[in-house]
């Protein structure tokens, strides 16, 4: 006995649909107008090559040609609606339809751990290009642009900046990037270094200090960010996630300005605590080079956090440099090896500093 | 003839677009993007199946294939623009980009709007029976070009006339089998619409900003009509101020306390809330319409108009 079922048939001529009769074969589909099937009256035959579905919340629908003028609907509930799926795609290849078996609560959590995963591996994966492509003179060239630009409403002293780069002149800071002070008059304990050789100094900073090994000391940590790229890489790193962001929020106009504003961050920038021992460290070995003490970086940080304090509420020195106590413990014990070397004064940087002061 | 009240329904829930959403995401996310069009097209097909118009679902025949094709072509487009662009404002050449970009973009505009009411009319079928556009490229280029002009040269007053000319043009050109639509909107009418609207809402602090979209989407709804021989279907919005007023603060108040979560809801209601607000009635016999409109599948301007991301404007 032959299974029929009855459908809609919308034949593509006309709107009205019409009830048919289906009967399903391995090699298609036979339809027939009416309520009743008649063996006399014409069949209308559609190999199944021909044909395709659209599975809605209530019907399905067969498409009955390539053009899909002409289709038939069953009730997406009917058994029949299962067959015709089963005969038009025997293999379930489709992994939407897997996606779909599953709640919209576990889909919502693939859909957030996708996005922490792009996210994780996009700031990974950008600074790390960014290191290898950007070639030394490149950072430079871009760390003056965002030099420029930063420095646009600061108001430099001009003359404190000029003796404090004789001073870092004489420490031989870095071999790579040519090192530049700038020292902006501002009262909060603040400095930074911006990509490729560029460092600001507040005057707030510079009041606070005690000695001369302890600006030294700031040198050395402040070039320790740029030798090490520190700053490039949170540059980046800021930078790779404001990409994403604009792009999530389809503002594709804003990522030329975006490195520009990342820059700004500079200024309060969070280095990681590996960063900051690192940037000691090497601030620590570019003093003894120099025949100074390392201990000046355990001053310094000692000399900072006394201050730290009288300014709660603005952004200081420290609060950017986190983890002081651990720091200066650092600091400590990399000191002991120098314990009994020989520093010398030096008349130069000691005449400089009398004049800052 | 015999006159008939005619229904139009949406009946999608917002559960249901949520887990298509999220699907989608999840696909398109793990493709890099490349599923993007199969997304839509299912996002459509979503949207079609679940109006009705006298409980009879419109089927979105598009597929993914065909979109991902216009999806091609079309991102060559634009790379290709935005790379020139790119290259002229690295080498010193800012206004001659600027330009360029402009220029490319005012006459990609309308080219982008043809191929997308084409293609996506040429995919709505109801009853069996396909819809189309019949509008002519180089017509409606020539209208953009002169309304632009003219809007620039006025200072964005002539803005309202060329909106209207444009909306009467694309919607005078769809058809559904042998039944047209038209549109009777006026320039004249349309910027005094807006003139009073934007600044009653001033003097009301915001507050008549509701009923200014009452009056842009009564404006839009009663000047449509369906017409098939010397039968008639004529629209009539019954949305009030108060409707749209809680509609869109209800609206807000879902998204800011879900942090976005809730979106797929706030879609679904205010397609609710479109059709329920409108009434339907006239003397065509729908049954009888005919099958006049062709096949098209070339999706490369709904594609151009999707990235630009200005959507189905009328």
């Amino acid at each position: 006995m032959e299974v029929l079922n009855s459908v809609q048939y919308f034949d593509g001529l006309q709107a009205s649909p019409q009830s048919a009769l289906l009967h399903i074969s391995e090699a298609g589909f036979s339809l027939q107008v009416g309520p009743i099937w008649n063996a006399g009256a014409p069949v209308l035959y559609f190999p199944k090559a021909e044909c395709s579905f659209q599975k809605t919340d209530h019907q399905l629908i067969v498409f009955l040609n390539k053009k899909a003028g002409a289709y038939f609907t069953v009730d997406a509930q009917d058994p029949t609606a299962t067959a015709i799926i089963h005969l038009l795609q025997p293999v379930e290849k489709s992994f939407a339809t897997s996606l779909f078996k599953l709640n919209a609560f576990t889909l919502l959590l693939i859909v957030l751990l996708l996005f922490s995963g792009v996210y994780w591996g996009i700031a990974t994966v950008v600074p790390w290009a960014g290191l290898k492509i950007i070639k030394p003179e490149t950072e430079t060239e871009l760390g003056e642009k965002m030099h420029e630009a930063m420095m646009g409403d600061a108001s430099v002293d001009k003359s404190k900046t000029a003796l404090i780069q004789s001073f870092a002149n004489s420490l031989e800071l870095s071999k790579i990037y040519p090192i530049k002070i700038t020292v902006v008059k501002n009262q909060e304990v603040n400095a930074y270094a911006i990509p490729g050789g560029n460092i600001v100094i507040y005057t707030g900073i510079l009041r606070t200090m005690q000695s001369p090994d302890e600006l030294a000391a700031l040198l050395g940590h402040e070039a320790a960010h740029i030798t090490e790229r520190h700053s490039l890489r949170s540059v980046l790193r800021s930078a790779a996630t404001g990409l994403m962001i604009s792009v999530i929020f389809n503002d594709v106009s804003g990522i030329l300005s975006i490195l520009v504003e990342n820059a700004e961050g500079l200024r309060s920038m969070q280095f990681s605590r590996s960063m900051e021992e690192n940037a000691d460290e090497v601030g620590m070995k570019v003093l003894v080079k120099n025949k100074i003490n390392p201990l000046a970086m355990k001053q310094l940080m000692q000399t900072l956090k006394d201050n730290a304090p009288e300014m709660p509420t603005v952004l200081s020195f420290l609060s950017t440099h986190p983890a002081t106590d651990d720091r200066i413990k650092h600091a400590e014990s990399f000191a002991i090896p120098y314990k009994n070397s020989s520093f010398a004064a030096n008349p130069l940087r000691d005449s400089i500093w009398r004049e800052l002061k | 003839m015999e006159y008939n009240k005619y229904s139009l329904s949406f009946k999608g829930s917002g559960a249901s677009y949520f887990k298509i959403l999220l699907v989608n995401i999840i696909l398109v996310t793990i493709t890099l993007g490349l599923y993007y069009p199969w997304a839509r097209a299912r996002s459509l097909q979503y949207f079609y199946s679940n109006t009705l118009f006298n409980g009879q679902a419109f089927v979105f025949t598009g597929t993914g294939s065909e979109m991902f094709k216009g999806f091609i072509k079309a991102f060559v487009l634009l790379i290709g623009i935005y790379g020139l662009v790119t290259y002229l404002v690295l080498n010193e050449q800012e206004l001659v980009g600027a330009a360029l970009f402009y220029i490319f973009f005012l006459l990609l505009l309308p080219l982008a709007i043809h191929g997308s009411y084409r293609y996506r009319f040429a995919k709505t079928v109801w009853s069996g029976i396909r819809f189309g556009y019949t509008g002519d490229k180089w017509e409606l280029f020539a209208l953009f070009i002169k309304g632009t002009l003219l809007t620039l040269v006025t200072f964005g007053i002539y803005g309202a006339w060329f909106m209207m000319n444009l909306r009467r043009y694309l919607l005078c050109n769809v058809k559904i089998g042998d039944a047209r639509f038209s549109y009777k909107g006026v320039g004249g009418e349309y910027f005094w619409l807006n003139v009073k609207g934007y600044f009653l809402s001033i003097i009301t602090l915001g507050l008549y900003f509701f009923w200014w979209q009452k009056d842009l989407y009564a404006y839009f709804i009663n000047n449509l009509r369906l017409t098939r021989g010397d039968q008639t279907m004529l629209l009539r919005s019954t949305a009030t101020g108060g409707d749209f007023l809680v509609l869109i603060l209800v609206n807000l108040l879902l998204f800011v306390f879900t942090l976005g979560l809730a979106t797929p809801w706030i879609a679904v209601r205010t397609m609710r809330f479109l059709f329920s607000n409108m009434v339907l009635d006239g003397t065509i016999a729908f049954d009888e319409l005919q099958q006049t409109q062709p096949n098209f599948d070339d999706a490369t301007g709904e594609d151009i108009a999707d990235f630009l991301d200005f959507g189905f404007i009328i």
